[in-house]
Protein backbone atom coordinates (compact mmCIF):
# COMPACT_ATOMS: atom_id res chain seq x y z
CA UNK A 1 0.00 0.00 0.00
CA UNK A 2 1.39 3.72 -0.85
CA UNK A 3 2.34 5.33 2.48
CA UNK A 4 1.09 9.09 0.90
CA UNK A 5 2.83 10.53 3.95
CA UNK A 6 6.08 10.13 1.85
CA UNK A 7 5.61 12.17 -0.48
CA UNK A 8 8.31 14.42 -1.17
CA UNK A 9 7.84 16.02 -5.05
CA UNK A 10 4.97 18.50 -5.79
CA UNK A 11 3.56 20.17 -8.60
CA UNK A 12 5.30 23.25 -7.44
CA UNK A 13 8.69 21.74 -7.75
CA UNK A 14 8.12 21.41 -11.54
CA UNK A 15 6.73 24.93 -12.13
CA UNK A 16 9.50 26.30 -10.25
CA UNK A 17 12.04 24.35 -11.83
CA UNK A 18 10.22 25.28 -15.51
CA UNK A 19 10.81 28.83 -14.20
CA UNK A 20 14.38 28.18 -13.21
CA UNK A 21 14.47 26.75 -17.28
CA UNK A 22 15.11 23.18 -16.09
CA UNK A 23 12.64 20.19 -16.98
CA UNK A 24 12.04 17.94 -14.26
CA UNK A 25 10.58 14.88 -14.15
CA UNK A 26 10.60 12.44 -10.98
CA UNK A 27 11.96 9.51 -10.50
CA UNK A 28 10.64 6.61 -8.80
CA UNK A 29 13.31 5.55 -5.57
CA UNK A 30 11.57 1.73 -5.83
CA UNK A 31 10.72 0.78 -9.12
CA UNK A 32 13.03 3.68 -11.11
CA UNK A 33 10.22 4.80 -13.51
CA UNK A 34 10.99 8.29 -14.89
CA UNK A 35 7.96 10.47 -15.24
CA UNK A 36 7.76 13.68 -17.00
CA UNK A 37 6.55 16.26 -16.02
CA UNK A 38 7.16 15.03 -12.82
CA UNK A 39 4.82 13.59 -10.84
CA UNK A 40 4.03 13.47 -7.01
CA UNK A 41 3.09 9.47 -7.02
CA UNK A 42 4.57 6.76 -9.09
CA UNK A 43 2.54 5.87 -12.08
CA UNK A 44 3.81 2.07 -12.35
CA UNK A 45 3.94 0.97 -8.69
CA UNK A 46 2.00 4.06 -6.83
CA UNK A 47 5.02 4.63 -4.75
CA UNK A 48 5.18 8.45 -2.97
CA UNK A 49 9.42 8.33 -2.63
CA UNK A 50 10.22 10.27 -5.93
CA UNK A 51 13.05 12.25 -6.42
CA UNK A 52 13.02 14.95 -9.23
CA UNK A 53 15.31 14.06 -11.59
CA UNK A 54 16.59 16.52 -14.58
CA UNK A 55 15.16 15.47 -18.46
CA UNK A 56 16.48 17.91 -21.40
CA UNK A 57 13.51 18.81 -23.15
CA UNK A 58 14.44 17.10 -26.50
CA UNK A 59 12.46 14.79 -28.69
CA UNK A 60 10.01 14.23 -31.34
CA UNK A 61 6.59 15.48 -32.17
CA UNK A 62 4.25 12.64 -30.95
CA UNK A 63 1.23 14.64 -32.22
CA UNK A 64 -0.16 18.03 -32.60
CA UNK A 65 -2.77 20.60 -33.47
CA UNK A 66 -2.94 24.19 -35.18
CA UNK A 67 -5.27 26.21 -32.98
CA UNK A 68 -7.49 28.57 -34.52
CA UNK A 69 -9.81 29.62 -32.34
CA UNK A 70 -7.46 30.42 -29.12
CA UNK A 71 -7.44 30.64 -25.39
CA UNK A 72 -8.20 34.33 -23.92
CA UNK A 73 -4.36 34.27 -22.86
CA UNK A 74 -3.10 33.42 -26.76
CA UNK A 75 -6.08 35.43 -27.95
CA UNK A 76 -4.54 38.45 -25.72
CA UNK A 77 -1.06 37.64 -27.79
CA UNK A 78 -2.56 38.36 -30.91
CA UNK A 79 -3.15 34.71 -32.04
CA UNK A 80 -6.53 34.48 -34.27
CA UNK A 81 -7.90 32.25 -37.12
CA UNK A 82 -5.75 34.35 -39.24
CA UNK A 83 -2.97 33.86 -37.59
CA UNK A 84 -3.41 30.24 -35.49
CA UNK A 85 -0.68 29.17 -33.50
CA UNK A 86 0.82 25.07 -33.04
CA UNK A 87 0.44 22.83 -29.99
CA UNK A 88 2.89 19.82 -30.47
CA UNK A 89 3.01 16.66 -28.15
CA UNK A 90 5.91 16.12 -27.52
CA UNK A 91 7.77 12.30 -26.94
CA UNK A 92 11.17 13.34 -25.33
CA UNK A 93 14.10 10.83 -25.53
CA UNK A 94 12.91 8.77 -22.67
CA UNK A 95 9.79 8.16 -24.28
CA UNK A 96 7.54 10.47 -21.82
CA UNK A 97 5.47 12.79 -23.56
CA UNK A 98 5.01 16.62 -23.01
CA UNK A 99 2.60 19.13 -24.47
CA UNK A 100 4.04 22.39 -25.52
CA UNK A 101 3.63 25.53 -27.97
CA UNK A 102 5.63 24.98 -31.20
CA UNK A 103 7.39 28.60 -32.05
CA UNK A 104 9.71 28.90 -35.31
CA UNK A 105 7.40 31.53 -37.23
CA UNK A 106 3.86 31.76 -38.88
CA UNK A 107 1.26 28.67 -39.35
CA UNK A 108 0.49 28.55 -42.99
CA UNK A 109 -1.35 26.23 -44.80
CA UNK A 110 0.08 24.44 -48.30
CA UNK A 111 -2.11 23.23 -51.58
CA UNK A 112 -2.92 20.25 -49.93
CA UNK A 113 -4.31 22.45 -46.96
CA UNK A 114 -1.15 20.79 -44.86
CA UNK A 115 0.43 23.20 -41.72
CA UNK A 116 3.83 24.67 -42.16
CA UNK A 117 5.60 26.47 -39.49
CA UNK A 118 7.94 29.47 -40.90
CA UNK A 119 7.47 27.97 -44.30
CA UNK A 120 8.80 24.34 -42.66
CA UNK A 121 6.10 21.42 -43.08
CA UNK A 122 4.91 19.90 -39.36
CA UNK A 123 4.99 16.56 -39.30
CA UNK A 124 4.64 13.81 -36.44
CA UNK A 125 8.01 12.21 -35.92
CA UNK A 126 9.78 15.42 -36.26
CA UNK A 127 12.87 16.31 -34.44
CA UNK A 128 12.19 19.24 -31.69
CA UNK A 129 14.43 21.02 -28.76
CA UNK A 130 12.82 22.91 -26.45
CA UNK A 131 13.62 26.45 -25.35
CA UNK A 132 12.10 28.46 -22.51
CA UNK A 133 9.88 31.74 -22.88
CA UNK A 134 10.08 34.54 -20.38
CA UNK A 135 6.91 35.82 -19.78
CA UNK A 136 5.20 38.41 -16.98
CA UNK A 137 2.49 36.90 -14.74
CA UNK A 138 0.45 39.03 -13.20
CA UNK A 139 -0.87 38.50 -10.18
CA UNK A 140 -4.14 39.85 -8.06
CA UNK A 141 -2.26 40.38 -4.76
CA UNK A 142 -4.48 40.91 -1.80
CA UNK A 143 -3.19 44.81 -0.63
CA UNK A 144 -0.81 46.90 -2.75
CA UNK A 145 -3.20 46.08 -6.25
CA UNK A 146 -1.18 43.67 -8.94
CA UNK A 147 1.57 42.13 -8.19
CA UNK A 148 4.19 41.02 -11.60
CA UNK A 149 6.14 37.82 -11.16
CA UNK A 150 9.06 36.31 -13.34
CA UNK A 151 7.71 33.13 -15.46
CA UNK A 152 8.38 30.71 -17.85
CA UNK A 153 7.02 28.57 -20.47
CA UNK A 154 8.65 25.51 -21.96
CA UNK A 155 8.35 26.18 -25.92
CA UNK A 156 9.30 23.84 -28.70
CA UNK A 157 11.39 24.86 -32.05
CA UNK A 158 12.03 22.39 -34.90
CA UNK A 159 15.34 20.90 -34.98
CA UNK B 1 -18.95 -6.43 -7.87
CA UNK B 2 -20.57 -5.38 -10.69
CA UNK B 3 -24.45 -6.45 -10.22
CA UNK B 4 -27.25 -4.68 -10.27
CA UNK B 5 -29.06 -5.71 -6.76
CA UNK B 6 -32.63 -4.92 -8.55
CA UNK B 7 -33.79 -4.21 -12.25
CA UNK B 8 -33.88 -0.68 -13.09
CA UNK B 9 -36.17 0.65 -16.00
CA UNK B 10 -36.88 3.98 -17.62
CA UNK B 11 -40.49 5.07 -17.93
CA UNK B 12 -40.39 8.18 -19.73
CA UNK B 13 -37.81 10.64 -21.30
CA UNK B 14 -37.77 14.03 -22.67
CA UNK B 15 -35.91 16.47 -23.72
CA UNK B 16 -35.95 20.66 -24.47
CA UNK B 17 -35.47 21.96 -28.06
CA UNK B 18 -31.80 22.44 -28.13
CA UNK B 19 -30.52 25.62 -29.69
CA UNK B 20 -29.33 29.31 -28.50
CA UNK B 21 -32.01 31.03 -26.94
CA UNK B 22 -31.37 34.11 -25.22
CA UNK B 23 -34.36 34.24 -23.73
CA UNK B 24 -34.40 31.36 -21.66
CA UNK B 25 -32.16 29.91 -18.66
CA UNK B 26 -31.40 26.76 -16.98
CA UNK B 27 -34.56 26.90 -15.03
CA UNK B 28 -36.34 27.47 -18.75
CA UNK B 29 -34.87 24.84 -20.37
CA UNK B 30 -35.31 22.31 -17.59
CA UNK B 31 -39.20 22.69 -17.33
CA UNK B 32 -39.75 22.10 -20.90
CA UNK B 33 -37.74 18.77 -20.78
CA UNK B 34 -39.44 17.59 -17.75
CA UNK B 35 -42.98 18.79 -19.14
CA UNK B 36 -42.16 16.60 -22.22
CA UNK B 37 -40.73 14.03 -20.04
CA UNK B 38 -43.88 13.63 -18.22
CA UNK B 39 -46.11 13.83 -20.99
CA UNK B 40 -43.78 10.78 -22.41
CA UNK B 41 -45.29 8.86 -19.37
CA UNK B 42 -47.66 6.61 -20.57
CA UNK B 43 -50.15 5.71 -17.77
CA UNK B 44 -50.91 7.94 -14.69
CA UNK B 45 -48.18 9.68 -13.15
CA UNK B 46 -47.79 11.76 -10.63
CA UNK B 47 -44.79 13.67 -9.62
CA UNK B 48 -45.29 13.76 -6.12
CA UNK B 49 -44.32 9.86 -6.88
CA UNK B 50 -40.74 10.86 -7.20
CA UNK B 51 -38.53 10.67 -4.47
CA UNK B 52 -34.91 11.87 -5.28
CA UNK B 53 -33.64 14.37 -8.42
CA UNK B 54 -30.04 13.48 -10.07
CA UNK B 55 -28.55 16.49 -11.89
CA UNK B 56 -26.01 16.67 -13.98
CA UNK B 57 -24.89 19.73 -15.28
CA UNK B 58 -20.90 21.04 -15.66
CA UNK B 59 -20.91 24.99 -14.78
CA UNK B 60 -23.44 26.95 -14.94
CA UNK B 61 -21.60 28.73 -12.34
CA UNK B 62 -19.06 30.04 -14.96
CA UNK B 63 -21.50 30.29 -17.70
CA UNK B 64 -24.68 31.47 -16.05
CA UNK B 65 -22.68 33.18 -12.69
CA UNK B 66 -25.41 30.05 -11.17
CA UNK B 67 -24.36 27.30 -9.28
CA UNK B 68 -25.84 24.86 -6.94
CA UNK B 69 -28.46 24.25 -9.73
CA UNK B 70 -30.26 20.34 -7.74
CA UNK B 71 -31.98 21.94 -5.18
CA UNK B 72 -33.26 25.04 -7.57
CA UNK B 73 -34.46 22.49 -10.39
CA UNK B 74 -36.40 20.33 -7.60
CA UNK B 75 -37.99 23.01 -6.77
CA UNK B 76 -39.48 23.66 -10.46
CA UNK B 77 -40.51 19.92 -9.92
CA UNK B 78 -42.14 20.27 -6.73
CA UNK B 79 -39.67 17.96 -5.67
CA UNK B 80 -38.88 19.98 -1.98
CA UNK B 81 -38.15 18.89 0.38
CA UNK B 82 -36.42 16.04 -0.89
CA UNK B 83 -33.33 15.13 -1.93
CA UNK B 84 -31.34 16.62 -4.99
CA UNK B 85 -28.00 16.32 -5.89
CA UNK B 86 -25.35 17.62 -8.99
CA UNK B 87 -23.19 15.52 -10.38
CA UNK B 88 -19.94 16.62 -12.51
CA UNK B 89 -18.12 15.45 -14.36
CA UNK B 90 -17.63 18.08 -17.54
CA UNK B 91 -19.56 16.78 -20.56
CA UNK B 92 -20.34 13.28 -18.90
CA UNK B 93 -22.27 14.98 -16.12
CA UNK B 94 -25.66 13.82 -16.78
CA UNK B 95 -24.49 10.15 -17.67
CA UNK B 96 -22.33 10.04 -14.27
CA UNK B 97 -26.68 11.24 -13.07
CA UNK B 98 -28.20 8.37 -14.68
CA UNK B 99 -25.18 5.86 -13.60
CA UNK B 100 -25.82 7.16 -9.75
CA UNK B 101 -29.48 7.25 -10.09
CA UNK B 102 -29.09 3.68 -11.23
CA UNK B 103 -27.41 2.55 -8.56
CA UNK B 104 -29.38 4.45 -5.78
CA UNK B 105 -32.34 2.53 -7.24
CA UNK B 106 -30.34 -0.86 -7.42
CA UNK B 107 -29.61 -0.38 -3.72
CA UNK B 108 -33.11 0.08 -2.57
CA UNK B 109 -32.66 3.96 -1.31
CA UNK B 110 -35.55 4.96 -3.35
CA UNK B 111 -37.96 3.66 -6.20
CA UNK B 112 -38.48 6.41 -8.20
CA UNK B 113 -36.17 8.79 -9.14
CA UNK B 114 -36.18 12.00 -11.78
CA UNK B 115 -32.96 11.94 -13.51
CA UNK B 116 -31.81 15.45 -15.50
CA UNK B 117 -29.34 17.27 -17.20
CA UNK B 118 -28.82 20.50 -18.03
CA UNK B 119 -26.91 24.00 -19.87
CA UNK B 120 -27.34 26.75 -20.84
CA UNK B 121 -23.85 28.13 -22.86
CA UNK B 122 -24.66 30.85 -24.83
CA UNK B 123 -25.08 33.91 -22.67
CA UNK B 124 -20.81 33.71 -22.68
CA UNK B 125 -18.79 35.67 -25.79
CA UNK B 126 -16.97 32.66 -27.57
CA UNK B 127 -13.64 33.11 -25.73
CA UNK B 128 -15.26 32.68 -22.10
CA UNK B 129 -17.07 29.70 -23.72
CA UNK B 130 -13.53 28.37 -24.75
CA UNK B 131 -12.16 29.12 -21.27
CA UNK B 132 -14.71 27.26 -19.45
CA UNK B 133 -14.86 23.95 -21.41
CA UNK B 134 -10.56 24.20 -21.79
CA UNK B 135 -10.77 24.35 -17.38
CA UNK B 136 -12.28 20.56 -18.08
CA UNK B 137 -8.60 20.11 -19.55
CA UNK B 138 -5.21 19.84 -17.44
CA UNK B 139 -4.82 24.02 -16.43
CA UNK B 140 -1.06 23.20 -15.56
CA UNK B 141 0.37 21.19 -18.02
CA UNK B 142 -2.18 21.70 -21.36
CA UNK B 143 -4.19 24.87 -21.05
CA UNK B 144 -0.84 26.73 -20.44
CA UNK B 145 0.28 25.39 -23.36
CA UNK B 146 -2.18 27.15 -25.03
CA UNK B 147 -4.70 24.11 -25.53
CA UNK B 148 -8.30 24.21 -26.04
CA UNK B 149 -11.03 21.59 -26.28
CA UNK B 150 -11.27 21.26 -30.05
CA UNK B 151 -6.92 21.01 -29.98
CA UNK B 152 -7.01 17.85 -27.81
CA UNK B 153 -9.31 16.07 -29.80
CA UNK B 154 -7.27 17.75 -32.69
CA UNK B 155 -4.05 15.94 -30.83
CA UNK B 156 -5.82 12.52 -30.68
CA UNK B 157 -7.01 13.00 -34.56
CA UNK B 158 -3.82 13.77 -36.29
CA UNK B 159 -2.66 10.55 -33.77
CA UNK B 160 -5.11 8.46 -35.79
CA UNK B 161 -4.41 10.37 -39.13
CA UNK B 162 -1.06 9.18 -38.36
CA UNK B 163 -1.03 5.34 -37.75
CA UNK B 164 -4.11 4.12 -39.09
CA UNK B 165 -4.41 6.68 -42.28
CA UNK B 166 -7.64 7.99 -41.47
CA UNK B 167 -7.96 11.34 -44.02
CA UNK B 168 -9.47 14.57 -43.39
CA UNK B 169 -12.36 13.65 -45.57
CA UNK B 170 -13.46 10.05 -43.23
CA UNK B 171 -13.73 13.35 -40.22
CA UNK B 172 -15.95 15.19 -42.91
CA UNK B 173 -17.49 11.61 -43.61
CA UNK B 174 -19.01 11.79 -40.19
CA UNK B 175 -19.98 15.51 -40.11
CA UNK B 176 -22.25 14.85 -43.40
CA UNK B 177 -23.75 11.73 -41.75
CA UNK B 178 -24.66 13.38 -38.26
CA UNK B 179 -26.21 16.42 -40.18
CA UNK B 180 -28.25 14.23 -42.28
CA UNK B 181 -29.65 12.60 -39.35
CA UNK B 182 -30.52 15.71 -37.33
CA UNK B 183 -31.72 17.05 -40.06
CA UNK B 184 -34.58 14.80 -39.22
CA UNK B 185 -34.74 15.42 -35.74
CA UNK B 186 -37.44 18.28 -34.19
CA UNK B 187 -35.09 19.33 -31.16
CA UNK B 188 -32.12 19.39 -32.57
CA UNK B 189 -30.13 22.71 -33.06
CA UNK B 190 -28.61 22.30 -36.48
CA UNK B 191 -31.47 20.52 -37.93
CA UNK B 192 -30.36 20.83 -41.55
CA UNK B 193 -28.18 18.32 -43.74
CA UNK B 194 -24.58 19.69 -44.92
CA UNK B 195 -26.17 20.40 -48.16
CA UNK B 196 -29.11 22.58 -47.14
CA UNK B 197 -26.27 24.69 -45.32
CA UNK B 198 -24.20 24.65 -48.47
CA UNK B 199 -27.58 26.12 -50.26
CA UNK B 200 -28.45 28.86 -48.06
CA UNK B 201 -25.03 29.61 -47.70
CA UNK B 202 -25.08 30.24 -51.98
CA UNK B 203 -28.51 31.66 -51.78
CA UNK B 204 -27.20 34.42 -49.09
CA UNK B 205 -24.29 35.58 -51.73
CA UNK B 206 -26.63 35.61 -54.67
CA UNK B 207 -29.66 37.91 -52.46
CA UNK B 208 -26.26 40.10 -51.28
CA UNK B 209 -24.99 39.94 -55.09
CA UNK B 210 -22.04 38.47 -53.70
CA UNK B 211 -19.76 36.36 -56.35
CA UNK B 212 -21.44 32.91 -55.89
CA UNK B 213 -19.60 30.18 -54.38
CA UNK B 214 -18.91 26.92 -56.80
CA UNK B 215 -18.75 24.30 -54.46
CA UNK B 216 -19.86 21.09 -56.16
CA UNK B 217 -21.24 19.34 -53.54
CA UNK B 218 -20.67 18.63 -49.97
CA UNK B 219 -17.38 17.32 -50.01
CA UNK B 220 -16.33 20.26 -52.01
CA UNK B 221 -18.09 22.87 -49.71
CA UNK B 222 -16.67 21.04 -46.74
CA UNK B 223 -12.67 21.25 -48.23
CA UNK B 224 -13.62 25.26 -48.66
CA UNK B 225 -10.96 26.75 -46.28
CA UNK B 226 -13.02 29.70 -46.24
CA UNK B 227 -16.52 28.07 -45.82
CA UNK B 228 -14.83 25.45 -43.12
CA UNK B 229 -11.98 26.85 -41.53
CA UNK B 230 -9.30 24.48 -39.38
CA UNK B 231 -10.33 25.61 -35.72
CA UNK B 232 -7.69 23.57 -34.31
CA UNK B 233 -6.10 21.63 -37.39
CA UNK B 234 -7.16 18.99 -38.38
CA UNK B 235 -10.31 19.92 -36.91
CA UNK B 236 -12.40 22.20 -38.49
CA UNK B 237 -15.79 23.91 -38.14
CA UNK B 238 -17.81 21.21 -39.27
CA UNK B 239 -16.13 18.75 -37.40
CA UNK B 240 -16.78 20.77 -34.27
CA UNK B 241 -20.04 20.04 -31.72
CA UNK B 242 -22.02 23.03 -30.68
CA UNK B 243 -22.54 25.75 -28.33
CA UNK B 244 -25.87 24.77 -27.00
CA UNK B 245 -28.63 26.02 -24.80
CA UNK B 246 -31.03 22.56 -23.89
CA UNK B 247 -31.97 20.26 -20.75
CA UNK B 248 -33.05 16.64 -20.94
CA UNK B 249 -35.14 14.41 -18.20
CA UNK B 250 -35.89 10.42 -17.60
CA UNK B 251 -37.77 9.13 -15.00
CA UNK B 252 -36.09 6.06 -13.53
CA UNK B 253 -38.09 2.89 -11.71
CA UNK B 254 -37.73 -0.92 -10.46
CA UNK B 255 -38.67 -3.30 -13.04
CA UNK B 256 -41.59 -4.57 -10.73
CA UNK B 257 -42.97 -0.81 -11.13
CA UNK B 258 -42.33 -0.03 -14.65
CA UNK B 259 -45.21 -1.90 -15.64
CA UNK B 260 -47.75 0.47 -13.39
CA UNK B 261 -46.46 3.00 -15.47
CA UNK B 262 -46.22 1.72 -19.00
CA UNK B 263 -46.63 -1.16 -21.01
CA UNK B 264 -43.40 -0.62 -22.88
CA UNK B 265 -40.47 0.64 -20.37
CA UNK B 266 -36.89 0.66 -21.61
CA UNK B 267 -34.84 -1.11 -18.70
CA UNK B 268 -31.06 -0.71 -18.74
CA UNK B 269 -29.42 -3.45 -17.73
CA UNK B 270 -25.61 -2.25 -17.89
CA UNK B 271 -23.74 0.60 -16.03
CA UNK B 272 -20.28 1.39 -16.57
CA UNK B 273 -17.96 3.96 -15.69
CA UNK B 274 -13.85 4.73 -15.86
CA UNK B 275 -11.01 7.32 -15.63
CA UNK B 276 -7.90 8.21 -17.90
CA UNK B 277 -4.95 10.29 -17.02
CA UNK B 278 -6.14 13.90 -17.05
CA UNK B 279 -3.63 15.30 -19.63
CA UNK B 280 -3.45 13.72 -23.01
CA UNK B 281 0.27 13.50 -23.17
CA UNK B 282 0.40 10.92 -20.55
CA UNK B 283 -1.61 8.27 -22.13
CA UNK B 284 -0.28 5.11 -23.45
CA UNK B 285 -2.60 5.62 -26.77
CA UNK B 286 -2.93 8.81 -28.22
CA UNK B 287 -6.26 7.57 -29.95
CA UNK B 288 -7.95 5.47 -27.63
CA UNK B 289 -9.87 6.52 -24.20
CA UNK B 290 -9.24 3.64 -21.50
CA UNK B 291 -12.35 5.26 -19.08
CA UNK B 292 -14.37 4.72 -22.22
CA UNK B 293 -12.63 1.04 -22.22
CA UNK B 294 -12.73 0.28 -18.98
CA UNK B 295 -16.56 1.55 -19.09
CA UNK B 296 -17.68 -0.46 -21.90
CA UNK B 297 -16.19 -3.58 -19.79
CA UNK B 298 -17.89 -3.03 -16.90
CA UNK B 299 -21.38 -2.15 -18.80
CA UNK B 300 -21.28 -5.39 -21.42
CA UNK B 301 -20.05 -7.58 -18.39
CA UNK B 302 -23.18 -6.81 -16.05
CA UNK B 303 -25.19 -6.84 -19.15
CA UNK B 304 -24.05 -9.84 -20.45
CA UNK B 305 -24.02 -9.04 -23.61
CA UNK B 306 -21.05 -8.70 -26.81
CA UNK B 307 -20.23 -5.80 -28.63
CA UNK B 308 -22.31 -7.67 -31.84
CA UNK B 309 -25.06 -7.44 -29.63
CA UNK B 310 -25.09 -3.49 -30.40
CA UNK B 311 -27.81 -3.06 -32.68
CA UNK B 312 -27.63 1.15 -32.47
CA UNK B 313 -26.03 3.47 -30.30
CA UNK B 314 -25.13 7.39 -29.20
CA UNK B 315 -21.71 7.80 -29.17
CA UNK B 316 -20.14 11.50 -27.92
CA UNK B 317 -19.25 12.89 -30.89
CA UNK B 318 -17.65 16.31 -29.54
CA UNK B 319 -16.00 16.33 -32.46
CA UNK B 320 -15.75 14.05 -35.67
CA UNK B 321 -12.77 12.55 -33.75
CA UNK B 322 -14.39 11.21 -31.18
CA UNK B 323 -16.73 9.07 -33.18
CA UNK B 324 -13.91 7.01 -34.45
CA UNK B 325 -11.96 6.83 -31.02
CA UNK B 326 -15.37 5.42 -29.67
CA UNK B 327 -15.75 2.60 -32.12
CA UNK B 328 -13.17 1.47 -31.60
CA UNK B 329 -12.95 1.85 -27.78
CA UNK B 330 -16.63 0.58 -27.30
CA UNK B 331 -15.03 -2.91 -29.67
CA UNK B 332 -18.06 -2.32 -32.31
CA UNK B 333 -15.59 -1.78 -34.74
CA UNK B 334 -12.10 -3.30 -35.00
CA UNK B 335 -9.75 -0.34 -34.83
CA UNK B 336 -7.98 -0.77 -38.34
CA UNK B 337 -11.31 -1.48 -39.52
CA UNK B 338 -12.92 2.12 -38.62
CA UNK B 339 -11.61 3.97 -41.38
CA UNK B 340 -13.37 1.49 -43.94
CA UNK B 341 -16.92 1.56 -42.02
CA UNK B 342 -17.12 5.36 -42.47
CA UNK B 343 -16.43 5.23 -46.00
CA UNK B 344 -19.02 2.42 -46.53
CA UNK B 345 -21.58 3.83 -44.11
CA UNK B 346 -21.99 1.15 -41.44
CA UNK B 347 -22.62 4.05 -38.83
CA UNK B 348 -25.48 5.37 -41.65
CA UNK B 349 -29.15 5.72 -40.41
CA UNK B 350 -29.41 2.65 -43.25
CA UNK B 351 -26.55 1.11 -41.95
CA UNK B 352 -25.77 -1.94 -40.34
CA UNK B 353 -25.44 -0.42 -36.46
CA UNK B 354 -26.85 3.34 -36.93
CA UNK B 355 -24.41 5.66 -34.51
CA UNK B 356 -26.08 9.02 -33.50
CA UNK B 357 -29.64 8.44 -35.23
CA UNK B 358 -30.20 12.08 -33.24
CA UNK B 359 -27.72 13.38 -35.23
CA UNK B 360 -25.67 13.47 -31.88
CA UNK B 361 -23.66 16.27 -30.80
CA UNK B 362 -22.70 17.30 -33.79
CA UNK B 363 -25.69 18.07 -35.22
CA UNK B 364 -28.54 18.01 -31.99
CA UNK B 365 -26.07 20.26 -30.22
CA UNK B 366 -23.87 19.82 -27.06
CA UNK B 367 -25.16 21.42 -23.80
CA UNK B 368 -22.42 19.42 -22.34
CA UNK B 369 -24.40 18.75 -18.74
CA UNK B 370 -26.88 17.50 -20.43
CA UNK B 371 -25.86 15.19 -23.15
CA UNK B 372 -25.72 12.68 -21.42
CA UNK B 373 -29.43 12.02 -20.40
CA UNK B 374 -30.18 13.08 -23.94
CA UNK B 375 -27.98 10.08 -25.42
CA UNK B 376 -30.62 8.02 -23.14
CA UNK B 377 -33.92 10.10 -24.63
CA UNK B 378 -32.81 9.19 -28.02
CA UNK B 379 -32.74 5.38 -27.20
CA UNK B 380 -35.49 5.23 -25.56
CA UNK B 381 -37.67 6.85 -28.12
CA UNK B 382 -35.78 4.50 -30.95
CA UNK B 383 -36.51 1.26 -28.79
CA UNK B 384 -40.33 2.19 -28.96
CA UNK B 385 -40.61 2.90 -32.35
CA UNK B 386 -41.37 6.36 -30.79
CA UNK B 387 -38.46 8.86 -33.07
CA UNK B 388 -39.67 11.57 -34.56
CA UNK B 389 -39.30 12.74 -38.02
CA UNK B 390 -38.17 9.90 -40.29
CA UNK B 391 -34.76 9.09 -38.16
CA UNK B 392 -36.55 5.86 -36.65
CA UNK B 393 -34.41 3.06 -37.23
CA UNK B 394 -36.35 0.33 -39.68
CA UNK B 395 -35.54 -2.30 -37.38
CA UNK B 396 -37.02 -3.27 -33.92
CA UNK B 397 -34.05 -2.80 -31.78
CA UNK B 398 -33.67 -4.77 -28.77
CA UNK B 399 -30.55 -4.05 -27.80
CA UNK B 400 -28.65 -0.15 -27.59
CA UNK B 401 -25.75 1.83 -25.91
CA UNK B 402 -24.93 5.41 -24.77
CA UNK B 403 -21.37 6.41 -24.32
CA UNK B 404 -20.77 10.10 -22.59
CA UNK B 405 -17.49 11.44 -22.43
CA UNK B 406 -15.87 14.05 -19.51
CA UNK B 407 -13.70 16.15 -21.03
CA UNK B 408 -10.96 14.84 -23.35
CA UNK B 409 -11.60 11.30 -22.51
CA UNK B 410 -10.98 11.97 -18.01
CA UNK B 411 -14.26 10.63 -17.46
CA UNK B 412 -16.65 8.05 -19.33
CA UNK B 413 -19.95 6.56 -18.93
CA UNK B 414 -21.87 3.85 -21.07
CA UNK B 415 -25.10 2.42 -20.60
CA UNK B 416 -26.64 -0.48 -22.09
CA UNK B 417 -30.58 -0.76 -22.83
CA UNK B 418 -32.64 -3.75 -23.77
CA UNK B 419 -36.81 -3.74 -23.86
Amino acid sequence: MADITKLNVYTKDYLDGIDNKILYGSKCKKCGNIMVPAKVICTKCQNPDLELFEIKPEGKIATFTCIGVGTTYFVKKGYSMKKPYCVAVVELDNGQMITGQLIGGDITYDENQDPLIGGKPIKVGAPVVGEYEEYKEVIEGKRGGPQERDRCRLVFKLK
Amino acid sequence: MGKLMREVAVIGAGMSKFGAFPDKNSRDLFAEALINTLQSIDKNFETKEIEALYLGNYSSDLFEGQGHLAPMCAELAGLTPKPASRTENACASSGIALREAIIAIAAGAFDIVLVGGVEKMTDLPTAGVTDTLASAADRIFEFYAGVTFPGLYALMATARMNKYGTTREDFMRIGIKNHKNGALNPFAQMNKSVAEIMNSKIAKAEKKGLPKPNWKDEMDFLHDLSANPYIAYPMRLFDCSLVTDGAACLVLTTKELAKKYTDTPIYIVGTGQGSETFAVHDRPSLYSLRSAVNAANMAYKMAGVKPKDIQIAEVHDCFTIAEMVAMGDLGLWERDDINRAVREGDTALDGVRPLNTSGGLKSKGHPVGATGVAQAVEIFKQMRGEAEGKRQVKFDVECALTHNVGGSGGSCVVHIYKK
